[in-house]
This record gives structure tokens, sequence and C-alpha cells, in this order.
């Protein structure tokens, strides 16, 4: 994965939040020196437990918020310093898909509208005609047949799966060249999940869009990603190609991870039950799986792992290896 | 079979909306055995939780319950008067909702609503109620010191089993658990499956387990009934239903999951969408996706038929020999 092919790279990046309230603040980092690169009609997959910043990393990507640390290059230039224009134009260039299809759209306008507005909104096309013509091709491309029909409803009156397709389309109006998706598949029937994931592949593919793919379930992610990135507690603890992480993990929190999924593994879980999120203070030292871990040695508690390279495309936190 | 604990009889729930009567639960009839795990599969709005809630009597208006027997030991709880049913509920039959986070009391001290519980169905003091309340931590994993945090100073797993602690305090036949699981994550979904496992070991409660989770089913429960737009599909064992499903639907759900080993190749999903309930359904309401379709299938009301042993399927292109023939393409 060398950097130059990067689109959009995340480099040493660290997050912190101020937290509590007055009399009573306190810091806490969010991310912990992550790098990440999302490479031209490939799909990276950020798997993770709820609170290890799997979406924060997609805010810091879509300029949600700024990095406190390290910086994030868009085609190798850095947006520290980026002028208002450039802004633009990598908003346009990136867009999200959320994981709520049903808060996502607005529930009073129409869907056609509702993909009209950023063709206009960003100059795709210049009269109303032509924007409703690419609105009604664009919900063709995400499979919502007849578009004419779709294009008068209401969100109200399509399913979980057609939202998400709506979703969709309105985040390909722009021609974007990444699209960060937040957990697009997790509200979604068991049964139309397929159907989305399928849909997001074939633009991966046709297109060369470039994808960050947040979920907590790995099995997707080996489904539609090439790589995976494990983050536990903020840090990036195991990265590399799909395959390598799904059949040959080595991070303990990984495998603990590949275990917990009913079917997968045949010995029960060995973690402790301790399931308390680790503490995330910026001065925090050692690992953050420490807690956990049932490997765990001496030097763990007192130095952060760094990132090694164990294959071409695989790398890992930990100081077993 | 004698030792049936909960029978369900042809139980159907209606819904009154705004577009007309929805019927949510379609003639529905299983049977839980003593001791038993049994779990209730299928996508969202199909109606497994509003069995589970039909059952513990918990459905409100605009629903209500328009046919059906629900017997618990041969006692019908839909009959039920105010004050039986205050003695069956929790005693007999207790219920763990699907978000721990919202079932607590934000700002009542966890030990206090436990107590509360026991104290609501069972003549016991404030002592031994709490004695029992510190049991029950112990049971599910939780520190006893812990007794009076909020529920905020517990993480989501925790509350979890605090929840499940409540479900266990007077030692129910049954314990309704609806997607118990379902907002944890996978690491914590299998710390607290085990310990219902283990805990359903040492009691023998039954348990009616609903998840839209096909492959932690198949791993939890015993046996399986798979429920679409309201009716149910097909039952039989987990294996069973795992290694063989006999409905296309149950064997297209099956397929929608994408696996963590074995080559990465194309799935194909299900096409199209469920049914609205307020459209009356003539025939198998799962026709219009299915495959194996024929023409008879949209006009004809298919009804549960057995197929092996304590199996059966509503599909009248399974019913008929034809799962010898689908068995010998499979080979060939």
């Amino acid at each position: 994965m060398t950097s130059e092919s990067a689109l959009l790279r995340m480099e040493n990046v660290s997050l912190d939040f101020k937290t509590g309230t007055w009399g009573r603040r306190s810091v806490l980092r969010a991310l912990r020196d992550v790098s990440l690169s999302l490479r031209l009609g490939k799909a990276l997959a950020l798997v993770g437990e709820s609170g290890s910043g799997k979406s924060t990393c997609a805010r810091l990507l879509s300029g949600l918020h700024q990095p406190t640390a390290g910086d994030i290059y868009w085609r190798g230039a850095g947006l520290g310093q980026r002028k208002s224009k450039e802004t633009a134009a990598y908003r346009r260039s990136v867009q999200m898909i959320f994981q709520d299809p049903f808060s996502s759209l607005n529930p009073a306008l129409s869907i056609g509208y509702q993909i009209e507005r950023p063709l206009l909104a960003n100059g795709v096309v210049d009269n109303a005609a032509d924007a409703a013509r690419q609105a009604r091709i664009l919900l063709e491309r995400v499979g919502l047949h007849p578009a004419d029909e779709t294009a008068a409803k209401r969100p109200h009156e399509l399913s979980g799966g057609q939202r998400q397709r709506v979703a969709i389309a309105r985040a390909l109006a722009v021609k974007p060249e990444v699209i960060l998706a937040d957990e697009p598949t997790s509200m979604l029937d068991v049964s139309v999940r397929i159907g989305i994931l399928n849909l997001l592949l074939d633009l991966k593919q046709e297109q060369g869009i470039a994808f960050l793919f947040i979920t907590h379930d790995l099995a997707s992610a080996r489904y539609f990603a090439d790589d995976i990135a494990v983050l536990y507690g903020g840090s990036l603890v195991e990265q590399g190609d799909s395959e390598a992480i799904t059949q040959n993990p080595q991070h303990p929190y990984t495998r603990l991870l590949l275990n917990s999924i009913p079917g997968a593994g045949d010995n029960p879980s060995t973690a402790p039950a301790q399931t308390d999120a680790p503490m995330r203070q910026p001065d925090a030292k050692g690992c953050p799986f420490v807690h956990r871990c049932p490997q765990a040695l001496a030097e763990c508690r007192e130095v952060m792992p760094a990132l090694r390279q164990l294959a071409d495309n695989h790398a890992i936190r930990c100081h077993l290896y | 079979m004698t030792d049936v604990l909960l029978s369900i009889r042809n139980l159907c729930v209606d819904y009154l909306t705004d577009a007309g009567v929805a019927r949510a639960v379609d003639d529905i009839s299983f049977d839980i055995r003593a001791g038993e795990v049994f779990g209730l599969a299928g996508e969202s709005g199909c109606g497994k939780s509003t069995t589970a809630f039909a059952i513990a009597r918990l459905i409100r208006m605009p629903g209500f319950v328009s046919d059906g027997e629900v017997l618990f030991e041969g006692e019908d709880v839909l009959r039920m008067d105010a004050k039986r049913l205050r003695a069956f509920r929790w005693a007999q039959t207790s219920v763990v909702l699907q978000s721990a986070m919202n079932a607590l009391n934000p700002v009542i001290r966890v030990s206090e609503q436990v107590c509360d519980a026991i104290r609501a169905h069972q003549r016991v003091n404030e002592d031994q109620a709490r004695s029992r309340t510190r049991e029950l931590f112990a049971l599910v994993g939780i520190d006893p010191g812990r007794l009076d945090d909020y529920p905020h100073q517990f993480s989501g797993g925790m509350r979890q089993r605090i929840c499940i602690a409540m479900a266990l305090a007077l030692r129910p036949r049954l314990i309704i658990m609806d997607e118990p699981t379902t907002a944890l994550d996978v690491v914590v979904q299998r710390d607290i499956i085990g310990k219902i496992s283990a805990l359903q070991r040492e009691f023998g409660f039954s348990v009616l387990f609903i998840s839209h989770d096909l492959g932690l089913m198949l791993e939890f429960c015993d046996r399986i009934g798979v429920m679409y737009a309201g009716r149910l599909v097909e039952a039989g064992t987990a294996r069973q239903v795992g290694e063989q499903p006999a409905h296309p639907y149950t064997q297209a759900l099956l397929r929608s999951f994408p696996s963590l080993c074995g080559p990465r190749r194309r799935l194909q999903g299900i096409p199209g969408a469920p049914p609205r309930l307020t459209e009356s359904i003539a025939g198998c309401a799962f026709a219009p996706r299915c495959e194996k379709a024929e023409s008879t299938c949209l006009t004809q009301t298919q009804a549960l038929a057995s197929l092996t042993e304590g199996r059966v399927v509503a599909c009248a292109r399974v019913s008929r020999p034809l799962v010898a023939t689908t068995q010998t393409a499979e080979v060939s």
C-alpha cells in the first residue's frame, strides 16, 4: 500500500475531545496515531466495537472534525492549509452514506427533489430539466425502477432498503471519488442487506470509487472490502488484506472478535468478562487492549507497541510480534 | 408430547392503522417444551416480537389479539383475569427486552429496580429482596458491590445482564428474550449468550428467543421457527433448519449472509421487499419474491404441513415428494 497511489490519506492522526462539565473537565483521546489510506476503486473496511473510533475516522475524513495532531492528505496535498474553493471541491469529491436511512432523508420532500438539489447546487447540471433527467438516471442506477414513480414519492412510502438506495443515489449525484459509508446496512433487514452491498460493489468496480466501509460485521467487511483495519480504543491494532485479517488474524483482539462471531469459533471465548471501554486519557500509557488481553506482557502496560509490518500487506500493533 | 410448557394455538394479532387493519401475526401455532430454547427468526415486521408480546399479554391498543389461545401448562394466558395475570407475570414468565439502555430507569439505583420487581410479585421484606438481588448479581457475573450504582455507570452489556438478573428473580419457567443482544457488540454478545446458556442449563427454564440473526440462533437454540409476513413458514430443530432448510424463504435467508471462510463469491440476496400487512395476501406471502413460485402459489394459501418428525413447513413445492428431487439435484 504505497502512499503515492492513495487518493485520500490520514497520517498519524490523533483527535481529542473535551468532555465533562465546568469544574470537572477532562480530555478524551478518541483517536490515537491512526494512519489510513483510501485507494481508487478499492474499499477499506473499518471494524471495531462501538466507541472504538470508527465513525470518528469518517467524520475526520469528511471534514466535520479537525485533527488534533497529524494531517489528512487529499491527492497528496494536506487539508490543513487548503483554500475555501478547494474545500468546496473536496466536499463534493468525498460523500457520506449514513447508517439510518429513516433520518438521513427529509420526510417532507419528494425523492426526486432531494436528488435534484445537490445536482443543481453543485453545478453538475445547470437547469431543472437536466437535473430531473439526471436524477432519473441515478435512480435507475441504484435499482429503483421505475424512476419516475420513485421520484414522485416521499421517503415514508419507501422501505428501508429503498431509502438507503436513495441515499446512495444522492451521494452519487455529485460524482464523488470517495464514499464514506458508515454502517450502511446495519439498520436494514437481513434479506435486503446483500442487495445494498452488491450495489456498492458494482459502483466500486464500475466507477472506481474509493470506499471507507464502517461496520462491526467482519463477514460483510470481508465480502465488500479489499482491506480491513481493526480499531480498538481509538488505536489501529491490525490492518491488512481482507483475507489475511479474516483467515490469519494475529492481534489478540482481532482473534477475540472473530471467535465471538456465532458459528465461526468452536472454542468459547477465553477473554475475561470485563467489557468496560478502555481508559482514553491522552497521557494513557501502553496498549489499550492490555486489560482484556489473555497474552499481555509486562511491557504492554508501559509502552504503546509500534505498528509493525508482518507481511507485504499486513501490519499489527502488538508486542507479541 | 407431555412436557409441553407453552402451547400457542392459532394465534392472530391485528393492529388498527390508518390504512386499515394490519394482521401482524396470522394463525400461528407452536409449542415450547420445558427446558427448551425455542427461537423465532425473521425480518423486522414479520411479527416475531408481536408474538412474544402477545404471550406476555403486553399488546396494547391499537393492537389486539383477535383469535387463538396461549396455553401455559394448559391454562389460557389470554383469558386470565387481572389478579391471575399479575401472579403469572414474572413468577412464571418474564421478559428481557431489546435495548437494556431504555429498559432501566436512569434516575433510580439498579438495586432498587430489581428489588421492586421482586417485591411487586412476592411477599418478602426489603432485606430479603436485597439479599436476593445480591445473589442474582453474582449469578450474572456483576460485582455485588455495585448494587447501588445507577444504570449509566454500567456498560451496555452489564445493563443487559442486570435485565437478565431481573428476569431470573422469581425463577420463572419461561423467559421471553426479544433480541437481547442486538444492540451489543459481538464480543459482548458472545459473553451474554454464554451466560444465558449456562444459567439455562443450571435452572432448566425455557427460553423464547427472538432474533433476526440466524447464525446466532443456529448456535444457541434447540428448535427454530421461521416467520414471514406474520406467518410461520417453517419450524424444526436448529440443526434441521440450519443444514437442510426446506422453505425457499429460509434457504434464501441463509444464502444471503456473507461468510467468514470459504470462497468469496457474489451472493444474490432476496429480490423485492416483504409485503405490506394491510393488504390481504392471497396465497403464499413469499411467492412474489420466491424463485420456485408457481402460479398456484399466488392463489392458494399454504398451510403448515409435516415434513418429517417434528418438522413442519408451509410450502406446496416442498410438501410434495419434491424433497427427494432437490436433494438429488444437490448431489449431482
